[in-house]
């Protein structure tokens, strides 16, 4: 396949192999040239092999064929008359990484701005998979952004306080059925007959239980997990400020069938005995030790993957969720037991980020019920499918306020809870830099055909200049066509000028399906051994390493610092490797996710 | 994937949608090569997918990386698809 021009220009430095056979005397044009993205497959599966001598495309072109060549042959200097010899880049690159290492060893000086880690990537088309490969830290050496912070720390307030929402715990260590749903000291007691009433209030609903799991139970079986969601209501104010109760040591989880006992859930569902199912520890998942109130709904046979069908499983659990809400709103303020405070400051000096988080719209279970008036509640939503899949402005606070109510069923192992919204680490990592500005999170659905796909790409390309954002971090979770629409978000906010960091689960089974210049910088989410949806609950989700190092990167990109080109394939020791990176330039210890490796699973058990 | 002895040996198929539900699509494959039932979030399509609609994709052979039985698993595969059977669902 030959190239262009501009191709040739930006792709000076690549080997020059020729695309098709070309008869001597021939004066080297780029059409004569094989795209440089499709080498590394040419020499991977064996169909040629480049010499050490071969010539870079910027020393060929203008030369002339000394001999017949066939194509796909790597020009040399035999076969090349009158090429120009460009300066051996090898060589600058060994003298780069030198002086980063020189950086790596000042960390005093790296915590004088905002410390980023510099990556450097040679622009590609090819994308597979991407990972990012940080070398060093410190922007500081920059002299233009430093001079800007100077001059607007003058006129702009170091910090500003938006809003702040505090969450009030009340201790769970018992759940039991009585005539009254409420709390007693810290025993939660659930109406006995409570599931009758939310059977009934859902016409495809046929049949629903409640079973309380405690920690002895784990090793029990259960159907596939929907969700699970933390048990909060509003004391005070609107979703996303003021004062809400959350129950501690106790969840949700959302699990049913048909009548038929087809598992409500997409394809890869986690049926089976919970504690090797589960990656516990999870934002999105229970902790060891909690307490899981379990609604196993039945739904009407056949309606496992009609959208009202989920609908009415995840309608029906909120109804007794809902009922304990209530309760929980009259809990003596004594059982309070801790408290914690979460605040929104903006810091007008630094750079604005946004984080933009795809969330799937394609339709029955993926779909998201977007600001309920009670945390994780139904009430009051309206389903992301149905607002059309626009991007959707919230703030940092709506999100740990629950303001996403998580029907998605993907694959159980990327699939994002209701809980991970509640605890997501991205936004809290975000929140708490002090380097960066977090203005806002963006909602945006991933609908099914592609025309509606670059629709809401388009709006969210919009939505994020009109915010005038200096970088933004686009998230997804699982894969498949969502990642068209992944690579067109990061495309629309890249060309406006507006460094963007992507973040997926991508590996060996989830690789990118297209890409696109601006995808240069990307965190990889996969936690498993073989880089596989293994169905194991939120095994490969966002963990806080990852947003660590999707904010560090994205500093890196604001900074104006180059990114490495990722490996070929999926390689675990970028990762660590970059996460060393940050910790060495941060004094930070970064606490790495565990994943199925630490389960205790026997497959031949029944 | 290092398991694979035959590695890249993808090769192009087409087939029909036979069956869209809003979150799962059937696709019989031409030739009579059997059918493959995947989530929606699998299909790339420029618009709204219809049944009828033909596909096209790269497909390889299957091939045995493991000899021991994970009988768990089929168990569970098989019940589920028993159920599914017995349900209103096509396969």
């Amino acid at each position: 396949m030959a190239i262009t021009k501009e191709q040739a220009m930006e792709h000076k430095d690549s080997y020059a192999i020729t695309c098709c056979r070309f008869e001597e005397g021939t004066v080297i044009e780029p059409s004569h040239i094989e795209d440089p993205n499709l080498i590394p497959d040419l020499e991977e599966s064996g169909l040629i092999e480049i010499p050490e001598d071969c010539l870079k495309i910027g020393e060929v072109l203008g030369a002339i064929l000394k001999k017949t060549v066939d194509a796909l042959t790597p020009l040399t200097p035999d076969l090349v008359e009158g090429y120009t010899k460009l300066e051996d880049v090898s060589q600058e690159e060994i003298k780069e990484e030198e002086i980063l290492v020189d950086k790596v060893k000042k960390p005093e000086k790296v915590r004088k701005e905002a410390s980023s880690i510099k990556i450097q990537i040679g622009e590609g088309k090819d994308i597979n998979i991407e990972i990012p490969f940080p070398i060093t830290t410190s922007s500081a050496d920059s002299p233009t952004p430093m001079v800007e912070e100077i001059k607007e720390e003058k006129d702009l307030p170091e910090e500003n306080k938006l809003k702040k929402l505090k969450r009030k715990y009340f201790k769970i260590d018992k759940v039991e059925f009585g005539s009254e749903t409420k709390i007693d000291g810290t025993t939660l007691i659930i109406r006995e007959d409570v599931c009758k009433e939310a059977i009934g209030s859902q016409e495809l609903v046929v049949d629903m239980k409640i079973d309380i799991i405690t920690p002895d139970r784990y090793n029990e079986f259960s159907n596939t997990i929907m969700d699970v969601q933390p048990i909060a209501t509003k004391e005070e104010g609107e979703l996303g400020e003021g004062i809400t109760r959350v129950l501690d040591g106790v969840v949700m989880l959302v699990t049913g069938t048909d009548e038929a006992g087809v598992q409500i859930g997409e394809f890869g569902s986690s049926e089976g005995i919970l504690e090797e199912n589960i990656m516990w520890g999870r934002p999105g998942s229970p902790e060891k030790g909690e307490i899981l109130i379990k609604t196993d709904v039945t739904i009407k046979k056949g309606k496992n993957m009609e959208r009202p069908g989920p609908m009415a499983a995840h309608k029906a659990t909120d109804f007794i969720t809902q009922e304990i809400r209530e309760a929980l709103k009259k809990a003596e303020e004594s059982l309070v037991v801790r408290e914690e405070e979460f605040v929104h400051k903006r810091r007008p000096n630094k750079k604005k980020v946004v984080i933009v988080k795809e969330i799937m719209g394609q339709g029955a279970m993926h779909d998201n019920y977007l600001m309920p008036q009670e945390p994780v509640g139904v009430l009051g939503a309206k389903a992301n499918v149905d607002l059309g899949n626009v991007p959707i402005v919230v703030s940092p606070l709506h999100v740990l306020d629950g303001c996403v109510h998580a029907l998605t069923c993907i694959g159980p192992a990327s699939k994002e809870t209701s809980r991970h919204y509640f605890r997501e680490p991205l936004v809290l990592e975000a929140m708490l830099d002090e380097e960066i500005d977090l203005a806002a999170v963006v909602f945006v659905g991933s609908p099914q055909a592609n025309s509606e796909k670059f629709y809401v790409s388009k709006l969210l390309g919009l939505t994020v200049e009109a915010m005038d954002a200096d970088g933004a971090i686009v998230t997804t979770e699982g894969f498949g066509n969502n990642h068209v629409d992944f690579a067109s978000h990061i495309e629309e906010i890249g060309k406006r000028g507006i460094p963007v960091v992507g973040m997926t689960f991508a590996a060996v089974q989830g690789q990118l399906v297209v890409g696109n210049k601006h995808m240069d910088a990307m965190v990889e989410l996969n936690k498993s051994e073989e880089g596989i949806e293994n169905e194991i609950l939120e095994n490969n989700c966002l963990c806080e390493e990852d947003s660590v190092r999707a904010l560090y990167m994205l500093k890196a990109k604001m900074a104006g610092e180059e990114i490495l080109s990722p490996e070929r394939k999926y390689n675990k020791d970028v990762i660590l490797n970059n996460i060393r990176l940050i910790e060495k330039a941060t004094n930070r210890q970064i606490q790495m996710a565990d994943n199925e490796t630490s389960l205790n699973i026997n497959q031949n058990k029944e | 994937m290092d398991k694979l002895k035959f590695i890249s040996s993808e090769r192009y198929y087409e087939g029909i949608i036979i069956e869209l539900t809003d979150g799962s699509v059937v696709i019989d494959l031409k030739g009579r090569m059997g059918q493959l039932r995947l989530p929606r979030r699998m299909l790339i399509c420029q618009n709204e997918p219809k049944e009828g609609q033909q596909v096209g994709l790269l497909m390889t052979y299957p091939e045995v990386i493991d000899e021991e039985v994970n009988q768990k698993y089929l168990k569970s595969a098989k019940d589920q698809l028993k159920k599914r059977m017995n349900s209103e669902n096509i396969i």
